[in-house]
C-alpha cells in the first residue's frame, strides 16, 4: 500500500514535470534544428543539432538592437525602482506618518488594474507629446508599474530586521543614515537583490506597452520576435525558437542568483525578534 | 564615567502614559537597577536615557550636560539589548570594532582595544565567527564586549541575562557585577527578576504602572518596603498581608487579625490607625506542631523543599499563608500546624492607600 502510494506520488511529480518542462524543451530542440527539420511533419526527434540559428538571428540588425534596448530599459528601470523601493519600503517599515495606511493601500491598489486599461489614453497622450517610441518613456512606464509592488516587497524585508539592531547602531555612534547604510541595508541585501531581479524580469518580459508604444527605435526583444513570426517569407519557427531561448537566458541566470540569495536570506539566523 | 540625573521625565505614547513624571539621580560608578513587572515603564525609562525615545516632559542630564535633545550617537552611552542586537552580517571582531569606527579611532588602537576586550571576556577564539555561529552565552558576551570596548560614560542594560539558561544566568550575574566594579562605569540596569536586582545593584528603583514606587538599596527595599505592593513584589514567596484592627489593652496596643481574631501581635508603633494591613515575610513566621496561645492554626496545603529551606503554604482563617523555613522534619500535607510571627518583624500599611505606616 505504502509502495503503491509512493509510486503514485512519483508519477504525479513526473507528469507535472513533463507538463511544465515540455514547452521549454521543445523550444530548445527547435532552436537547434535546421529550417527543414523544424518544419517536418511528423516532428523529428533525432537530428543533427546546429547553432546556426543563434548566429543568424543575432546577425539581424533589428534583433541585436532590440536586445540592447531591452537591456537598457530593464536595467535603468530596475535602478530607478530600487532607489524608490528601498527608500519607500524603509519609510513604510520604520516610520509613522500621516496617511501611511491609506497611501500604502493606494500603492497596492494600482497593481490591481490590468495595464491594458491605460493603453488607449496613454497612446493619444504619447502621440501628442512626442514621447512615443522612446526608451525613456518605456523606462518610466516600467518603473511606475513595478514600483508599487517593489515598495511592498522591500517593506516586508525591512520588517524582518528587528529595530533593536538598528537602534544598537544609533547608540554605537551612528546617525540614522549611517546606521541604515552600515547595518540595515547590508542585512536587507538579499531583499534588495530579490526586488531587483523581480523588477528586471518584469521589465525584460514586458510585451504590451512595448508593443503599443514603440515602432522602430525603442522596440524591445519580445516585440521584435513577434515580428519574426510574421515575416513575408513565412513563419521562421527555428529562428524564433533561438530568439526565445536567448530571451530566456537572463531570466534563467537571474533565477539562479535569486535562489542563492533567498537561501542566504533564510540563513541570517542570529537575528532574533 | 558620569552621574545620570532625571528631572520630571515623563513619556506618553498617545493616550497611554508609559512613564509618569520621574526624578532621580544615579551617582557616578553606581550600579542602579529599574525593577518592575512587564509594562511598568522600566524599558521606556532606559530608552529615554539612551535617546531612542523623546520624553514628553522633563530633562535628562549625563554628568552636568543636558542631553534631552541630543541624538543617541552624541550621548556617548553603550547599550546591551535583551536580544543582544548583534550585527548578523559582521564577524565578532567587526561587531566589536563597529562603535570604535564611528569614533574614527586609528586602526592600531581599534585592534588593541578589541584584543583587550577579547582577553577580558574570553572571546579571543571567536573573533572571526559570525553571531549565528555562537551560543547564547557567547552572543551575550559579545554584546557586553561591544559595550565596554568603547569606554562609554555609562552602560545601559535591558534585561541582558533574560535569554540565558538558569545556570549561566547566575554565573553571568556575578561576572557582570565584578566587571562593572572593575571598570567603575555608571550602569543603568533593567530587569523584572528581583533576585537579579537584589544581588547586583547598589540601588534599586521599583516601578509600577509608570511610577517609581520606591528607590533605595536592596536591603532597604526588602526590609522597609514603602508600600504593600513593593512588599509583595520583592521577595519570594511574596509577603503575607492581612487586614487587622488595633486595640488598646491596658497600656499596650494590640493588633488583631480580622479574619482570625485569636491571633494577636503587640503593635510595633504606639499609635496605629484603628484598621490597617499587617505584612509578614514568609521567613519571619515560625511553624509549631503543638498549639500555642495567640498562634494561628492552619492546615498544610503544599510543601516545596528548595534544598537549604522549604516553602510551605498553609491554609488558615486569614487565607493562604506562605512560610519559608529550614525545618528539619517537614510537616505532611494536610497536617494541622500553628503559626506565630517573629516579634519586631511586622510591616504595617495603611488600609486604604497601602502606604507604609511603620515601624
Amino acid at each position: 500500500m505504502t509502495v503503491a502510494r509512493a509510486a503514485g506520488g512519483h508519477l504525479l511529480y513526473l507528469l507535472f514535470f513533463v507538463w511544465t518542462l515540455f514547452p521549454i524543451v521543445w523550444l530548445l530542440l527547435t532552436s537547434l534544428k535546421t529550417r527543414l527539420d523544424a518544419f517536418s511533419i511528423p516532428p523529428v526527434w533525432l537530428f543533427v543539432p546546429t547553432l546556426k540559428n543563434y548566429g543568424q538571428i543575432l546577425w539581424i540588425s533589428e534583433v541585436a538592437r532590440a536586445f540592447v534596448n531591452s537591456l537598457v530599459v530593464s536595467a535603468t528601470s530596475t535602478l530607478l525602482v530600487l532607489l524608490l523601493a528601498v527608500m519607500g519600503g524603509y519609510a513604510y517599515s520604520r516610520f509613522e506618518f500621516p496617511g501611511k495606511r491609506a497611501s500604502a493601500f493606494v500603492l497596492l491598489v494600482t497593481r490591481m488594474f490590468p495595464p491594458v486599461v491605460i493603453v488607449p489614453s496613454m497612446f493619444r497622450l504619447l502621440r501628442a507629446t512626442g514621447l512615443y517610441d522612446s526608451l525613456g518613456l518605456l523606462t518610466l512606464l516600467y518603473a511606475s508599474f513595478t514600483v508599487s509592488f517593489s515598495v511592498w516587497m522591500m517593506k516586508a524585508f525591512f520588517d524582518e530586521i528587528p529595530c533593536h539592531i538598528e537602534e544598537a547602531a544609533l547608540v554605537d555612534g551612528y546617525s540614522r543614515p549611517g546606521a541604515f547604510w552600515r547595518v540595515t541595508l547590508p542585512i536587507a541585501a538579499p531583499g534588495v537583490v530579490a526586488t531587483a531581479i523581480f523588477t528586471f524580469v518584469l521589465a525584460w518580459n514586458e510585451f504590451l506597452f512595448a508593443f503599443m508604444f514603440t515602432s522602430q527605435r525603442a522596440k524591445t526583444a519580445p516585440v521584435e520576435f513577434v515580428g519574426i513570426i510574421l515575416r513575408e517569407t513565412g513563419v521562421e519557427w527555428h529562428l524564433m525558437a533561438a530568439g526565445a531561448c536567448l530571451l530566456m537566458l537572463p531570466t534563467l541566470a537571474l533565477s539562479w542568483v535569486i535562489h542563492r540569495y533567498f537561501v542566504r536570506g533564510l540563513g541570517l539566523g542570529a537575528v532574533k525578534g | 564615567m558620569a552621574s545620570i540625573r532625571l528631572e520630571g521625565v515623563s513619556k506618553a505614547f498617545g493616550a497611554v502614559q508609559a512613564l509618569r513624571p520621574t526624578s532621580l539621580e544615579v551617582s557616578d560608578a553606581e550600579f542602579f537597577t529599574f525593577l518592575g513587572p512587564s509594562g511598568c515603564g522600566k524599558t521606556t525609562l532606559l530608552r529615554l536615557v539612551a535617546g531612542l525615545e523623546e520624553p514628553t516632559s522633563g530633562e535628562i542630564y549625563i554628568g552636568e550636560r543636558c542631553v534631552t535633545r541630543l541624538k543617541p550617537k552624541d550621548r556617548d552611552l553603550a547599550m546591551v539589548f535583551q536580544n543582544y542586537a548583534l550585527y548578523p552580517h559582521m564577524t565578532v571582531r567587526e561587531n566589536l570594532a563597529f562603535p570604535l569606527e564611528a569614533k574614527h579611532l586609528p586602526r592600531g588602537e581599534i585592534q588593541a582595544r578589541i584584543e583587550e576586550v577579547a582577553r577580558r571576556l574570553e572571546l579571543a577564539g571567536l573573533l572571526d565567527r559570525r553571531p549565528r555561529q555562537l551560543s547564547g552565552g557567547q552572543q551575550q558576551r559579545v554584546a557586553l564586549g561591544r559595550a565596554i570596548v568603547r569606554n562609554p560614560r555609562a552602560f545601559l542594560m535591558d534585561e541582558p541575562l533574560s535569554n540565558l539558561d538558569a545556570k549561566l544566568r547566575i554565573q553571568m550575574r556575578g561576572e557582570l557585577k565584578r566587571l562593572q566594579k572593575d571598570l567603575g562605569i555608571t550602569t543603568l540596569y533593567v530587569t523584572h527578576d528581583q533576585e537579579e536586582a537584589m544581588t547586583m545593584s547598589d540601588r534599586i528603583a521599583v516601578l509600577r504602572e509608570g511610577a517609581v514606587q520606591q528607590c533605595g538599596s536592596p536591603e532597604e527595599i526588602y526590609r522597609r518596603p514603602r508600600n504593600r505592593w513593593v512588599g509583595e513584589f520583592v521577595g519570594t514567596p511574596p509577603m503575607n498581608v492581612f487586614e487587622a484592627t488595633a486595640e488598646r489593652r491596658g497600656g499596650a496596643v494590640v493588633l488583631r487579625a480580622i479574619a482570625a481574631p485569636s491571633v494577636r501581635f503587640p503593635s510595633p508603633i504606639p499609635e496605629p490607625p484603628e484598621k490597617l494591613l499587617v505584612g509578614i515575610r514568609p521567613e519571619h513566621i515560625l511553624i509549631h506542631r503543638a498549639p500555642l496561645p495567640d498562634a494561628l492554626p492552619g492546615r498544610v496545603h503544599v510543601v516545596e523543599p528548595v534544598g537549604d529551606c522549604s516553602i510551605i503554604a498553609i491554609r488558615t482563617d486569614a487565607g493562604l499563608v506562605n512560610v519559608k523555613a529550614a525545618v528539619e522534619e517537614l510537616p505532611e500535607m494536610d497536617e494541622v500546624v500553628y503559626l506565630t510571627a517573629l516579634a519586631g518583624k511586622l510591616h504595617l500599611f495603611a488600609r486604604e492607600t497601602g502606604e507604609r505606616i511603620g515601624p
